[in-house]
């Protein structure tokens, strides 16, 4: 019946992007280790933080960010650095 | 070999903020900078999409309701839903004080005036540290250049990085002070529109969503209507989100299929998603005298020193106030010669001499509690509808109507 987007993924399809070549998110990967809420994988409106049990390894897919800034905030031990992406990179 | 540039006064953010400072600054003749991180027309960071006629008329002029292309709609139906599992209540207020817009448009319009009367503005410049003379901030670096002034205001937005570095407001927001949104623009054909939200040609709907009774989370949502699409903004506290593990996508996706609101998008595509987040208004209840707005050479306004009322249909009147007043501040100081800290401390005095703004610093029932009242009982929702409206009756009018429709079970 209703013809709008539920998942975040689907959502951000439609959003344009221009990913630069680095992250403009970067992350503390021992602190990301030991750190058991893993909460960033599920607040981000974007979906950037993806928890990878067989590396042990936390992959940011940056180039989804819709740079609200909320990680840095949310992160409990505050070991993600947020940073403007580059001027023209990022949602455009 | 990076670009050294200086002007009298640099105002960091071309935002609702930014603009009206620099407006102030056109006015009296003097030499302002902005730097804007985003590109010309492409002002991609958060902005009201309703905004209070009167004071942007006040300040620019007719102009404002000629911008055809900008406006979407002239609100005249002003509703809060409040949401119950498997049903709701609605009031409705009819009133005209607002428009809605489309941000780049109406950003572009502003900016477009402003360059005219020669305010410089720095597009896709960003700023990423302070440049400090023996602890004093003279000017700010970008990625390849350097911006000097006698005097900087920071309009940088929510997500302010300058102003932590500056040691203004109160530090780094805390996951409780901070509702993360997302917004969801959604495409209906406007006859649609007019027929589904009862409203005449190009007139349109501005609503507030409450959620207490249905999801036991408190939130901020709105709902508006666009000239061919539906807006639909969900927000709750960053530490509610992580609490209950719930993501902002979800509980927006919760809201756009209750009853009260589906019929309204039902066919419609996902024309744009984005996010953002605001300062929650508890922070002034905590941490009000704390708040640092000002050091020397410096001053600090709009969403990085936490000036968003939640409570306003225009989100951003109280940044663009606020902007306004760090201006006038600097004039002042100005004419004294003397920019330090003692000086422009009369920010504060002047911001207390705003109507505006003492609603928002003084309404015990939006602060004693922080963001209690979103939960709490039902009058005091009804309470934060009708305080937008002036006039008496109108909100005679609303607190009957919000306790009848409350009362219902």
């Amino acid at each position: 019946m209703q013809k709008t987007l539920k998942k975040i993924e689907d959502k951000l399809y439609f959003v344009p992007f221009k990913p630069n070549t680095e992250s403009h998110i970067k992350t503390n990967a021992a602190i990301c280790a030991g750190c058991t809420g893993k909460e960033c994988t599920k607040f981000c409106p974007a979906n950037v933080f993806h928890w990878s049990e067989i590396d042990k390894k936390l992959y940011i897919n940056y180039e989804n960010c819709l740079e609200c800034g909320a990680c840095t905030i949310g992160c409990p031990y505050q070991a993600i650095e947020y940073s403007h992406p580059t001027a023209s990179f990022g949602r455009m | 070999m990076s670009k050294k540039n200086k002007s009298e006064v640099l105002i960091i953010g071309a935002g609702p903020s930014g603009l009206l400072a620099a407006k102030v600054f056109s006015d009296n003749g003097i030499k302002a900078s902005i730097i804007e991180k985003d590109a010309k027309n492409k002002k991609k960071s958060f902005y009201s999409s309703i905004i209070n006629i009167q004071f942007y008329e006040e300040i620019f002029g007719g102009f404002i309701k000629n911008q055809t292309l900008a406006i979407e709609r002239e609100i005249t139906d002003y509703r809060a839903y409040f949401l119950k599992e498997g049903s709701f209540s609605c009031i409705s207020n009819q009133n005209n004080n607002h428009l809605c817009i489309k941000r780049e448009l109406f950003n572009k319009a502003l900016t477009d005036i402003l360059e005219s009367k020669g305010i410089q503005i720095f597009y896709e410049t960003i700023g990423r540290e302070l440049i400090l003379e023996n602890g004093k901030i003279k000017g700010i670096k970008t990625d390849d250049s350097e911006h000097y002034a006698d005097v900087i205001i920071i309009c940088e937005g929510a997500n302010s990085i300058l102003s932590k570095q500056a040691g203004l407001k109160s530090g780094e927001l805390s996951p409780e002070e901070t509702f993360l949104f997302v917004e969801e623009t959604i495409e209906i054909p406007s006859e649609a529109i007019e027929e589904r939200f009862n409203l005449q040609n190009n007139k349109g709907l501005t609503a507030k969503i409450f959620t207490h009774s249905f999801i036991e989370i408190p939130g901020i949502n709105y709902m508006h209507t666009n000239k061919s699409s539906v807006t639909i903004s969900s927000g709750i506290l960053l530490s509610d989100s992580i609490k209950n593990s719930i993501n902002i996508n979800d509980y927006h996706e919760k809201i756009k299929t209750h009853p009260g609101i589906s019929p309204f998008i039902s066919n419609g595509t996902t024309k744009t998603y984005s996010s953002y987040i605001m300062p929650a208004p508890l922070k002034y209840s905590k941490r009000a005298n704390k708040v640092k707005l000002y050091s020397d050479n410096c001053l600090v306004a709009g969403g990085a020193a936490m000036f968003v009322n939640h409570f306003k249909w225009d989100i951003s009147l109280l940044a663009a106030i606020s902007g306004k007043i760090a201006a006038e501040t600097v004039i002042e100081a100005r004419g004294k010669n003397d920019y330090s800290e003692k000086s422009l401390s009369m920010y504060e005095s002047k911001l207390r001499e705003n109507k505006e703004y003492n609603d928002f610093i003084n309404d015990n029932r939006v602060h004693a509690e922080g963001v209690l009242p979103f939960q709490k009982s039902p009058n005091e929702l009804g309470i934060l509808f009708y305080n937008d409206f002036e006039d008496k009756n109108d909100r005679k009018v609303l607190e009957n109507l919000s306790n009848i429709a409350l009362t219902v079970n």
